[in-house]
Parts: C-alpha cells; sequence; structure tokens
C-alpha cells in the first residue's frame, strides 16, 4: 500500500477557515515498497469534483520503511471560494454559494517504470473544461471536511467551529454557527436591508420566528412565518408524445435534477386553449415523469411544493397528439329504464353518441344490477330476487369521455313482483289494424289490461312501421313510402308479462299507394232520398263528404277545395255540380236537378266524382 | 453532517416586512429572528437589532462589508462630506491654415471621476471595536442603492480607503466615533472626441 497512512488530516465533517494551515500529512512509500516515493500526489475534490492536484518531491520525514508528506492545501480553496451578497430586499432564505465547500483530497503514491519514468500511483483524475466535465481519479481519500471563506487571526481561537461558537447568542444547533461577529443591539435602520449569515448543516430551514419589541415596553411578542423560502423552480423541462393507438397519448418529460426541499412535484394540465381548471398529477421528483391522456393538445405547468413556498414554472402551451377532435358525450334518444320484475332478466342498453373512449364514474345502482360499457352503448342487466322488490329504486352514472367531460344520467325502477301478478288481455278486445297509405302518417293504439310492464316478443313488422309498449299501451306507428306499398303485410308479436308470453296478435295490413295528387278528395255521397217517384221532376239532394286523410291535407295548407261532380239518372240524363270545401268544412249538400227534359222522370241517381281542385 | 451550507437569512426590516406583514416596524424597538428546522427546532438566533441610529435617508450610506467569516454585514454611517474628483490628462495640436476658429488647441482627454464619502458613525463604542475592524479593513464593501430608470434596488459597490484610524484615545470616551472614507468602484469615464 504505497500510501501508508494519514498521520495528521482534518476531523470528519470538520469546519476549517480557508485562510489557514489545512494539513493533510501522510505516510508513504514507492510503489516498489521502498520508503522514498519520487512524487506525492494529493489530488483535491471540491462538494465532489476534481478541482486540482498538489504534488510534492520532497518528504518532509524520512523513516527507517516509509517517508512522511505534508499537504497545506489553503490554497485552493483561497482561489475556489467566492464573497456573495444576496438580493437587496430579499425575503428568502438565500444559500451563499461558494462561501463554503466540502472538501477531501485523493493522496496517490508513484514509482518508476524500466525506463526510470516516474509512473503514478492509480488513475490520475482530469480537471474538466468547458465542454467536458472533470473525470475523477483514484487514490486514498481524507475525510470529507468543509471549508469555509473566512480567516482566523493570530489571536482567535484556530479551530474555526470553537471560534465561531463563540460568537453564538442564545439558541443554537451544534452544527450551526454565525458566520458573523456582529454585536447584540446591532444598529439597522427601519427601511434597512439586512441578512443574518449563518453556516448550517442540518435539515432543511423552514421557519422563521421573529421576537420583537416595540418602543416603550419591555417585553418581546412573537410572530411565525413558515413559508419563507421559495421552491426552486423546475427547469430544463424536455418533453416527447407517445400515441398509444387506443386514443390516447403518453406525455414523457425530463427536467434537471430538483433540490431535495422540494417534496412534491405536481404537474398541472389542461386542454389547451380551455379555462378548466387544472388537473394535477402529484408524483416524486425523480425525472422522468409521465402522464397517459386521450389524445388533443394540453398546456402544462410544473410546481414545486414541500418545505417552501410553491412555485410554478412557466406554462407549456398546446403540446400533444392531436386526433380526431374529442366530441362530449350525448344520449341517442331519450333513455329511460323499464320496470323490473323479481326473478325476470332485465335488460335495457342505452346508445351514446360521441368520442369513444367512455367511462363511467359516480355509478349508484342496486346490487343485482350490472352496467357495462362495451364501445358506444351502455348495456344495462341483471335479475333482481325477491329481496330487491322496491319502488323508485336509484339508478345513476357519469358518462366520462374527452376530458374532464361528463353526461350525467339518472332515473328510478320499480321491481315489481311476480306474485300477484294479473296476464295481460286487450282492454277493448281483439284489435283489428287499419290499412295504410303511403306517406301517410299511420298510427294505431292497443290498450293493454293487466299488470306492467309489459313487453313484446317475437316482433314480426315491416320495417317502417315501430312498435313500442307505453305503460299499458302498444304502440303501433310510423310513415310507409311508396316503396312499402303491398297487400297483406304480416304484423306479428307476443305479448309478455308476468315473466311470461301470454298470448300472440297478428293481422296483416295494406299500404295503399298514394296518387300523388294532394288534394284528391274521396267522395261518398249520401241522404239520396230514395226512389223519386214517377212523375215528380228528377231533383236530388247530394250530400258530400271528404274523408279524414284529405281533410286534413286541405286544412293544414289552409286551402278551399272545389269538387266537381256528375249526376246520372236513370233517364240517361247527366248533370254536373260542384261544391266549395272551406278549409274547416267536412260535409256539403248541394241540390241537383237531373230533370233534362220535360215530363222526363227518374227512381234512381248516380254521383261521380270528376275533380278536385283548389282554388283561391 | 451532509453538507455545510452557507445561508443568508433575511434580518432587516425591509426583508422582512414581506414575510411579516403585520408587523409595522415603525413602532419595533428591537427584533431577533429564530431560525427553525424542518421538525420546528430552533437551529439559529440573530443578535438583537435595534432599530436606531441614522436613519435620514438623504445622509444615510448603509455599507454591507465582507466580514472575517466570508459573509456580509453592514453598518449605517451619515454623510459628513461627498467630494467629486476629476482627473484628466491634457494634449495639444497644431492649429490648422486658414484658421479653424472653434478648434481646440490644447484639449483634455481620458477624463475620469469618482467620488469619495466621508462618513461617520456613533452608534457603536469601544466594546465593538474587533467587529468595526472588520469593516475599516474590508476587501469588499457596497453601499445601497435605490432603483432608478426602471431598475430594482441593489447595491453599488465602494472601497474603503486606507487611513489611520483612531480606536481607543483617552479623550472623549463617551463619543464613540468612526469615520471612513469610501470611494465609488467604478468611475465615471467621458466621450474622447
Amino acid at each position: 500500500m504505497p500510501i501508508e497512512s494519514f498521520i495528521s488530516q482534518p476531523a470528519p465533517n470538520s469546519i476549517h477557515a480557508a485562510y489557514r494551515p489545512i494539513i493533510i500529512r501522510v505516510a508513504a512509500t514507492k510503489t516498489d515498497a521502498t520508503p522514498r516515493p519520487p512524487v506525492v500526489y494529493c489530488d483535491i475534490y471540491f462538494n465532489d469534483t476534481f478541482y486540482k492536484t498538489i504534488s510534492k518531491s520532497q518528504y518532509t520525514k524520512l523513516n527507517p520503511t516509509n517517508t512522511e508528506w505534508q499537504f497545506d492545501i489553503q490554497d485552493a480553496p483561497q482561489e475556489f471560494l467566492r464573497k456573495f451578497i444576496a438580493a437587496n430586499g430579499g425575503y428568502n432564505i438565500v444559500e451563499g454559494t461558494l462561501i463554503a465547500v466540502k472538501v477531501l483530497c485523493k493522496l496517490r503514491s508513484s514509482g518508476e517504470d524500466a525506463n526510470g519514468f516516474i509512473q503514478t500511483e492509480g488513475i490520475a483524475p482530469v480537471q474538466g473544461t468547458s465542454d467536458i466535465d472533470p473525470i475523477p481519479g483514484t487514490g486514498t481519500s481524507t475525510n470529507e471536511f468543509f471549508v469555509v471563506n473566512a480567516v482566523l487571526q493570530h489571536t482567535d481561537n484556530q479551530d474555526l467551529s470553537a471560534h465561531l461558537s463563540s460568537y453564538k447568542k442564545r439558541d443554537w444547533a451544534e452544527s450551526t454557527w454565525p458566520l458573523s461577529h456582529r454585536p447584540d443591539m446591532y444598529k439597522i435602520g427601519v427601511s434597512d436591508s439586512d441578512y443574518f449569515p449563518i453556516l448550517h448543516g442540518g435539515t432543511s430551514l423552514s421557519c422563521l420566528v421573529l421576537h420583537y419589541m416595540n418602543k416603550g415596553q419591555n417585553t418581546y411578542h412573537s410572530v411565525t412565518n413558515c413559508s419563507l423560502n421559495a421552491c426552486p423552480i423546475v427547469t430544463g423541462i424536455q418533453y416527447g408524445e407517445v400515441d398509444n393507438g387506443d386514443g390516447t397519448q403518453t406525455f414523457i418529460f425530463t427536467f434537471d435534477p430538483i433540490s431535495v426541499i422540494v417534496a412534491a412535484l405536481t404537474i398541472e394540465y389542461r386542454l389547451s386553449g380551455s379555462s378548466n381548471l387544472w388537473t394535477a398529477s402529484i408524483g416524486t421528483i425523480i425525472s422522468p415523469r409521465s402522464i397517459t391522456l386521450p389524445l388533443g393538445l394540453y398546456d402544462f405547468r410544473f410546481k414545486t411544493s414541500g418545505a417552501c413556498t410553491p412555485q410554478y414554472s412557466p406554462d407549456i402551451i398546446g403540446i400533444g397528439i392531436t386526433g380526431a377532435v374529442c366530441t362530449p358525450a350525448g344520449f341517442i334518444g331519450t333513455p329511460s329504464l323499464p320496470d323490473a320484475m323479481e326473478d325476470n332478466a332485465y335488460s335495457y342498453t342505452i346508445y351514446l353518441t360521441g368520442t369513444a373512449p367512455f367511462s363511467l364514474g359516480g355509478v349508484i345502482k342496486p346490487g343485482w344490477m350490472s352496467i357495462v360499457i362495451t364501445g358506444s352503448q351502455i348495456d344495462i342487466t341483471g335479475t333482481p330476487g325477491s329481496g330487491d322488490v322496491g319502488e323508485d329504486i336509484n339508478v345513476s352514472f357519469n358518462i366520462l369521455n374527452c376530458t374532464n367531460d361528463s353526461l350525467a344520467f339518472a332515473d328510478t325502477i320499480d321491481v315489481a313482483e311476480v306474485v300477484g301478478c294479473v296476464p295481460a288481455s286487450f282492454t277493448d278486445g281483439l284489435p283489428s289494424l287499419p290499412d295504410a297509405t303511403a306517406n301517410v302518417q299511420y298510427s294505431f293504439n292497443i290498450n293493454l289490461s293487466g299488470t306492467a310492464p309489459f313487453s313484446l316478443a317475437s316482433v314480426v313488422k315491416p320495417s317502417w312501421m315501430v312498435i313500442a309498449v307505453v305503460g299499458s299501451q302498444i304502440q303501433i306507428t310510423g310513415t310507409p313510402t311508396e316503396a312499402n306499398v303491398g297487400n297483406n303485410i304480416l304484423v306479428e308479436f307476443e305479448i309478455v308479462n308476468c315473466g311470461v308470453t301470454q298470448f300472440g296478435f297478428s293481422d296483416m295490413i295494406d299500404v295503399e299507394p298514394d296518387s300523388g295528387d294532394r288534394h284528391k278528395m274521396i267522395v261518398n255521397y249520401t241522404g239520396f232520398p230514395g226512389p223519386i217517384a214517377l212523375g215528380e221532376p228528377c231533383v236530388v239532394d247530394v250530400t258530400i263528404y271528404r274523408t279524414a286523410g284529405a281533410t286534413t291535407d286541405a286544412t293544414a295548407a289552409g286551402e278551399r277545395i272545389k269538387l266537381s261532380f256528375t249526376a246520372t239518372s236513370d233517364n240517361f240524363c247527366i248533370t254536373p255540380g260542384f261544391v266549395i270545401f272551406e278549409p274547416t268544412d267536412t260535409e256539403k249538400t248541394t241540390s241537383v236537378d237531373l230533370t233534362c227534359g220535360s215530363g222526363m222522370t227518374c227512381t234512381s241517381v248516380q254521383v261521380d266524382l270528376t275533380t278536385a281542385e283548389v282554388i283561391p | 453532517m451532509i453538507m455545510a451550507i452557507a445561508y443568508f437569512i433575511p434580518n432587516g426590516p425591509k426583508n422582512l416586512a414581506i414575510l411579516f406583514p403585520g408587523i409595522d416596524f415603525n413602532n419595533v424597538d428591537r427584533y431577533y429572528l429564530e431560525v427553525l428546522d424542518s421538525v420546528g427546532a430552533v437551529v439559529a438566533t440573530t443578535v438583537i437589532n435595534h432599530i436606531a441610529g441614522c436613519d435620514d435617508d438623504d445622509y444615510k450610506y448603509r455599507i454591507h462589508f465582507l466580514n472575517s467569516a466570508g459573509a456580509i454585514d453592514a453598518i449605517n454611517f451619515k454623510l459628513l462630506k461627498q467630494e467629486h474628483e476629476t482627473k484628466s490628462e491634457a494634449y495639444e495640436k497644431p492649429l490648422n491654415y486658414p484658421l479653424d476658429r472653434p478648434a481646440h488647441g490644447l484639449g483634455r482627454t481620458n477624463v475620469r471621476s469618482n467620488d469619495t464619502f466621508m462618513l461617520c458613525n456613533v452608534d457603536y463604542t469601544e466594546n465593538d471595536k474587533e467587529w468595526l475592524d472588520e469593516l475599516l479593513d474590508s476587501p469588499a464593501a457596497w453601499i445601497e442603492w435605490k432603483g432608478s430608470q426602471g431598475q430594482d434596488d441593489s447595491y453599488v459597490p465602494v472601497i474603503i480607503v486606507d487611513k489611520t484610524f483612531d480606536k481607543v484615545t483617552e479623550a472623549d470616551r463617551f463619543n464613540y466615533q468612526v469615520t471612513i472614507e469610501i470611494k465609488l468602484s467604478h468611475e465615471k469615464f467621458t466621450i474622447r472626441n
């Protein structure tokens, strides 16, 4: 071992003045174990970074088996340390950089190679340059100690710790010292800036307690402030985004190392350009940090907090991968939960609009019910048991998508008991479905009796037709088009309640074509007074009705309709006539003279529609 | 001890007014601060600060100086006299023909000037003379500078002029007067042509 022992060195963690000798004395041998190495090196490290090497080629003392070498390293910290003045009027505890430094030396011996050149022991360190960091070397380390940019006079205690401790007034921790000799009753003006310098080797400083005595009093009052230290602001933030292919992206942030004063690093974000509240992601201060969010552009900011006043980094505006613009969730139609029945399978589906993926939050539901989102639909299923019977059972949840967008759903359901259930029946006897007309709204209701809820099964119907159960009524609606025109179209379903299929219903309807003339009037005539007596003039009163559909059309348009007809008697007399329907009229009576010649009589008459036209 | 670090604890009324907005320092006679660590233990206590001495802003010069422990102390002084000293060199150049009447013959060049402030303090006593030595011997000192032209308050570096100081005299022992001279660390300079 070429460096055999330390004869003198600073004690571990001791503090020293830079302007007094700092002595390191070692016993060393040459690398070939002879007593006298040609050179001994002392590599000085400040704050664990190599600073410079001091070398000696002349020993201090020659011993039988080794030589003693003494180094005074005071020049190095004198070069390295600097004066520091804190900002005028600042209110944070400020770290006085380069007033004190952690020091250690690594000592290396040497020998000679075969050619007589000096060969150092171990690896020599390399000083840093503007582009290259210093490279540490090897060697035998001294204790770690601290050097302060201080001077000790001849009469001062040469132990800096003891010297500074003698200036401690009132309460002090053992490893904290004042870096000032200022006296008590230190004069200060009411608008003056001042700092009290200390050297501190413990945990972080958190609070200031101000003890003050007002003029004319003789007691101190106290106030405390524990948020005096501004946390450091995160610097060197760099980021990247990864598209996860499922509508989300992962942001990866790297940043410069953060002081351990900071207990937590909160990354806050919101959709770029929005005025949403910031969402916080709290985590460690170790770089990197990642956050997974739906696709889109976001703003970010970094907040440091801990035993210090929280500080924010400048906002990072509008970063991220833009996918499709995220559309907030919406419902298709107005979902309304049907009631359930004990021991009967329950199933209801809510269809959603908006950008997937969706998720559920704040779900309130009975225990038997299962609510699952698959793609853009919410399936609500389950089978209530006998213990689940009840009324006004709350089912509610929020549908979440995009960022922070939610759609609320709330409804109540009843779970009916099976016992006492009355089977379904038609209230008004067996219904018969009316025929439909193309382009005319079709509507027909079938009333049911029995215990709700009712449902339909095995439904057969044309595509234009909608059959829904609302309460105790089956509502059949829809509007067929010309393409749906046909005869004998089957409409068939089974009616279910009390958990069983009660009976089936089947009927056929025709869909009549729409002639395309919206003003066509279908005319029935009645009121023909019966056979006319022989020899009587052939004058009859004709009453003409408009069909319900035609009335609706004409009224809706506010149109007046002129209806022309011919009346034909059995004496071959044909007489034209017309009536005018006001929009609200439904029937008109007119008198027609079918007497075409003198003495002509008739015993029957027929009225035929010729034209129907809109008139002003 | 993980790391011995020098900290500057805010200690002046200007600094503390921000931390303790409820305190009106105009009413305070004296105060001191305790510094607590993260577990609430007192790690350091300042000296007692006494709001006293020269506080006339027009004539007050607060000198912050590098003390012997490598940190900064400050003392308020009253301005006794401020001198402005100008130094220059002369040159002579030949006259033109025909005569250019406004042209200089003898000229002044390399004009530099500086202010010297004579300052006085009577706040301290002989008991504090060793500490006052640190001011007189300090290699670096600053006066406070009130921000102007849109700049923040800061410091202006000054040089303490060498002198002999009557540290203790038999006469006038109850009126301990410290008189120093300072010069600005940056001379003024002027236009050459």
